[in-house]
């Protein structure tokens, strides 16, 4: 049975045009010297799941000023075993001491057994979009859900490899997945393209139109924009969120924000980090980004 | 394969069990969980990568990675058995202090990350006169153990970009020739993991307030009674060692 919207609490809301970028370990100390000229900051949850020490009350200092939104990488929605009770323990803890304004995953799965024995893939390890996977990642976000008492948010991630067998396609599935648990969405633009270049997929641009256009818009609480380092035409592009957003991600941003209204939206950068003020810089990009497409809604309104 | 098979399978090639990849481009997510394992190895024992070297570190973290696997979803949590892993691997032949550096490292991780207790300091004034009946409470987020290496000296040493022109390297050279030890603490100060070298009477000490001794009883000890117990009980609480006092009786 699904957790329906109706019996989670409501998520604390963001202005829609808000823009946040993701703070860590490098940047911990620019945060607190300069406090940031974004509306919300992204932390991976695992990284504060600690009992105490310097992250957690950096954190809990960070967050009296700057809402959070908590990202995780690590509880794998769509594994067939059961997030373990000490692993949503901890991110409930977390939850608790920051009241964040969002609380996140993956559509992926990390636990499994092998020999009886659980363990944990320390990666977001892909799923094929079937029948009995949407019956796993519905059981893992009800129980999210529940254990948190808020809705989450889900995110798509890239794939490295495909599937002979799936009963739905990706948007599709994430569709399946609001529908039965009341999650949110998260729209990651930047894991849409990687995927589609890597399938090698002849329209990117149009791939990520009709993959937004089939999805639940009311669903999705954020956005997420990415670079990744380019490679030659043979190899596989993988999203290491190293660089800055391309050209192409910020067109297809466009696209998107016209599609389905402006959302909050995260600048990712995660390795080769660059300085704070570069990172800023990029959520400042965001800001323009979705000023142009107001500017343009509204002369088109005149016309 | 049906998918709880084929997530038990995905795993098993991720911890190279099997080398036969569940799908093509598998491999990608092998190396990149590698990658992150050794990350998370390094981060958690930089003095064990600053002695054995990157190359060999790598080695060792991906043998323990691939033995053990990883239980838990944060990174940080991986590696907390490291140091006992080692004894067993061939390393420790040529290193045989290297599991005890592990330890070090693992222990001031630890602390780093634990709920350090503030200092009751009240509580010290219900001490009474009779020390039979009070007995003194230890920072749960402490470590201390005795190595038969001279291991904060390895520590100290291996802190320096050049551990060999340190005087803590030359001291640590002539103890393992002596084939002498020291014994460890670990404590906070701030947010920072700490360890120093301690003798063996407060070792004692510490494993006496462990236990939960009264106070009459364990400066009673005759080993422990020379120590000043005022000089060394202001020493410790002002480490956050000691964190109070109760009455036992």
């Amino acid at each position: 049975m699904g957790n329906r919207q109706d019996t989670v609490p409501a998520r604390p809301e963001l202005g829609s045009s808000s823009v946040g970028v993701g703070l860590r370990p490098d940047h911990y100390q620019d945060a607190l010297e300069h406090p940031p000229s974004v509306d919300f900051l992204e932390v991976h949850s695992e990284n504060f799941f600690a009992e105490a020490g310097i992250a957690v009350d950096l954190l809990k200092e960070v967050s009296a000023s700057t809402p959070i939104s908590l990202h995780g990488t690590s509880a794998g929605l769509g594994s067939v075993e059961a997030i373990p009770d000490d692993y949503l323990q901890q991110l409930k803890r977390l939850v608790d001491r920051v009241n964040p304004i969002l609380v996140s995953d993956h559509l992926c799965f990390t636990w499994a057994r092998i020999g009886g024995r659980l363990f944990h893939g320390g990666d977001l390890l892909p799923i094929p979009y079937t029948e009995d996977s949407l019956r796993h990642a519905v059981n893992n976000i009800d129980r999210m859900q529940q254990a948190l008492g808020r809705q989450i948010a889900v995110e798509n991630v890239c794939a490295y490899i495909e599937f002979d067998h799936n009963d739905f396609d990706e948007a599709a599935f994430l569709s399946e997945i609001v529908a039965r648990t009341g999650c949110g969405l998260i729209l990651d633009i930047n894991n849409v393209m990687v995927n589609a270049r890597n399938t090698q997929v002849a329209e990117p641009a149009d791939f990520v139109d009709r993959y937004v256009a089939s999805l639940d818009h009311a669903a999705i609480a954020e956005i997420h924009l990415a670079g990744s380092t380019p490679v030659d035409r043979e190899e596989l592009l993988i999203d290491d969120h190293a660089c800055p957003v391309s050209e192409a991600g910020w067109y297809a941003y466009g696209r998107v924000v016209r599609e389905i209204g402006p959302r909050p939206t995260l600048i990712e950068w995660d390795n080769n980090l660059p300085s704070w003020r570069e990172l800023l810089g990029e959520a400042t990009k965001a800001r323009k980004a979705q000023r142009r497409v107001w500017n343009r809604e509204r002369s088109h309104e005149f016309v | 394969m049906n998918l709880s098979d084929y997530q038990s399978h995905f795993l098993a090639f991720l911890f190279g069990g099997s080398n036969e990849p569940a799908l093509p481009n598998s491999e990608v997510y092998r190396f990149g969980v590698e990658a992150k394992a050794v990350r998370a190895l390094e981060h958690s024992y930089p003095t064990v990568k600053a002695l054995v070297g990157p190359a060999a570190f790598e080695e060792l973290a991906l043998d323990y990675f691939r033995m053990i696997r990883k239980q838990s979803g944060d990174w940080s949590d991986f590696g907390w058995g490291f140091p006992s892993w080692i004894i067993s691997h061939r390393i420790s032949d040529r290193v045989p202090y290297l599991s005890d550096v592990a330890r070090l490292d693992n222990h001031i991780g630890r602390v780093e990350r634990s709920a350090y207790e503030e200092v009751n300091v009240d509580s010290f004034a219900e001490m009474g006169e009779d020390l039979a009946s009070c007995s003194l409470i230890l920072n749960k987020g402490l470590h201390f153990f005795r190595s038969m290496y001279p291991v904060i000296s390895i520590w100290e040493a291996h802190k320096s970009e050049s551990p060999k022109d340190t005087l803590s390297f030359a001291q640590a050279k002539r103890m393992i020739a002596k084939g002498r030890g020291q014994n460890v603490l670990i404590y906070r100060a701030g947010w920072k993991g700490m360890a120093e070298i301690i003798p063996e009477n407060a070792v004692l000490l510490l494993e006496a307030i462990r236990n939960q001794l009264s106070i009459a009883e364990v400066f009673g000890e005759d080993v422990l009674k020379e120590t000043n117990f005022t000089n060394w009980l202001q020493d410790m609480i002002a480490k956050g060692v000691i964190v109070g006092a109760k009455t036992i009786h």
